[in-house]
């Protein structure tokens, strides 16, 4: 097999081709500040925006920012899921609290959540709570949402199976419905946690002295878009971190969902060509 | 012994069955025929104990069915594993209230039996119709049942599949002899099976006439004797064509 083969195949294989595009952007844009085509106090090269980067940790504050941030995406996601599922467990289960609760919680959920910002702050003040509190409500629905309709949506034909062989109460939550609303369950978690990301970041732009946020505003107002586009980086590198981690933590619960897929890449894969040369 | 004592059944307005007496012996195979709303799954469920009758009970050795229970076990069409249980930990779930080591044991005895032991850790999704429906028997027998209730239990299957799987229930009936009851569209596979065909009517569903098949086990589904209770069954089901031609074909 030839090195390109080879090169091709692995880029396929592990995804890697997904890397190329935007290594190509990356090399243009570099060149385009560069050579002077892009205006550089408006769109610094890459280069430039590593230099921010390392500025920041040199200086000792980076790692501040991040962990700050980190804190509040952590902590508003811990309560609004807390919350979202137990009123999504009792919304799935029973009509009656369903009929109680989902209307009202439908109403909130169509308001703006960043609407409720000037409320939080005056209620709670400009410190974290408010903070926390609206990156909580962000991620309640999401959680909410797929909690119930995960719950609701369980086959009523393997309930009554369970039923068949005395499972009732606890023993059938436990056996037949925590498992089979587990894939809901974790779309909703990792849906709570990107709106979590989202609203970390109005939460910081709601006067923040300090998180990845905050450095958006600041690079606005002391015109450093390197520092504005290193914040950006740094949103979309934990962003994606923490989805990666909550997806490797659920799939052992949900590896029995995942199957399919696998069985679908397979397939991809056997019609590989590059694969053909090498049989 | 069990005894469906003037069973009723409405839902609404409708009448889904009217008055069904029925008394299965021990270790009788019965076959319900019938077409297509005549109440024969509703029957089974009742007597499954997962629906209540309106009127009548259903009775036994002498206890009353007011709800499932262990002696009873049940096949449905789909298999209805639990998709994120090995077919192992399927069967096992029959078994929740005995120790791990010995749960362990019967389902893989049981898998054994219906020719899944090298499946036992597959999930469900890995196993074909038919193997996923061995799963599922597998599943309402290893409690080991005193009567086995099957509804349309081979009818999602392919015909090479529903024929081995008949003889495969033959088998583990040889071994066990439950009471089984079963309810199917397919007049022939009632015939190779039972020892006793029931044929229902429906509007309101009840049982129009019972043949007792006296002949011995294994049967050949081309005997000739088959062929003639099937003429009179048709018959009862008003699906006999007048006059010869070709013999309609029977089916959902």
């Amino acid at each position: 097999m030839t090195l390109a083969a080879r090169a091709t195949r692995l880029v396929r294989k592990g995804g890697a081709v997904g890397l190329v595009l935007p290594l190509v952007l990356l090399a243009l844009w570099e060149a385009l500040s560069r050579f002077g085509i892009a205006p550089r106090n408006l769109l610094p090269p890459p280069s430039a925006v590593a230099k921010a980067l390392g500025d920041l940790w040199l200086a000792g504050e980076l790692w501040g920012h991040v962990e700050i941030t980190l804190v509040r995406v952590a902590l508003g996601f811990l309560l609004g899921t807390l919350a979202a599922t137990v009123l999504g467990a009792l919304t799935g289960y029973s009509p009656l609290w369903r009929r109680f609760f989902d209307p009202s919680l439908q109403a909130l959920r169509s308001i703006p959540s960043i609407a409720w910002v000037p409320l939080f702050v005056l209620w709670l003040g400009i410190f974290e709570a408010s903070k926390v509190t609206l990156i909580a409500v962000g991620a309640f629905f999401p959680v909410y949402l797929n909690t119930m309709a995960g719950i609701q949506q369980v086959d009523r034909k393997l309930v009554e199976v369970a039923r068949i062989h005395g499972y009732r109460g606890a023993a059938l939550v436990g056996r037949v419905l925590l498992p089979a609303m587990l894939p809901a369950y974790v779309t909703g978690l990792r849906g709570g946690l990107g709106l979590a990301w989202m609203f970390v970041v109005a939460a910081e732009f709601m006067g923040a002295s300090e998180g990845l946020g905050f450095l958006l505003i600041d690079g606005q107002q002391t015109g450093r878009p390197a520092h504005i586009i290193a914040a950006i980086l740094l949103f979309a590198i934990f962003g994606k971190l923490s989805d990666v981690l909550l997806a490797l933590a659920s799939r052992r619960f949900v590896a029995w969902q995942d199957s399919f897929e696998k069985a679908e890449e397979k397939k991809a894969d056997a019609a590989d060509p590059a694969r053909l040369q090498t049989v | 012994m069990l005894q469906i004592r003037h069973v009723s059944k409405r839902f609404d307005e409708l009448a889904a069955l009217a008055g069904i007496d029925l008394a299965v012996d021990r270790g009788e195979i019965v076959g319900i025929v019938g077409t297509s709303g005549c109440g024969k799954s509703t029957l089974l469920r009742i007597v499954g104990g997962l629906e209540a009758p309106s009127s009548g009970s259903v009775v036994l050795d002498g206890v009353p069915v007011i709800g499932p229970r262990p002696e009873v076990g049940l096949v449905f069409q789909e298999p209805r594993l639990m998709p994120w249980l090995s077919v192992r930990a399927n069967v096992e779930f029959a078994l929740a209230r005995r120790p791990r080591e010995q749960r362990r044991a019967m389902a893989e005895a049981a898998l054994a039996r219906v020719g899944l032991g090298s499946f036992a850790e597959a999930l469900p999704q890995q196993l074909s119709g038919g193997m996923a429906q061995r799963a599922a028997i597998a599943r309402a027998l290893v409690a080991r049942p005193q009567v086995l209730l099957l509804d349309e239990p081979f009818s999602a299957l392919d015909a090479f599949t529903r024929f081995s799987l008949q003889d495969h229930l033959l088998d583990i009936w040889r071994a066990d002899q439950p009471t089984m009851l079963f309810v199917t569209h397919d007049i022939e596979e009632a015939l190779v099976l039972s020892d006793r065909v029931v044929v229902m009517r429906a509007k309101p569903g009840r049982i129009h006439a019972q043949y007792r098949i006296d002949l011995p086990r294994p049967r050949r589904r081309t005997e000739a004797q088959l062929q003639m209770w099937k003429e009179r069954i048709l018959e009862d089901l008003d699906l006999a064509r007048k006059g010869g031609g070709a013999e309609p074909e029977f089916a959902i």
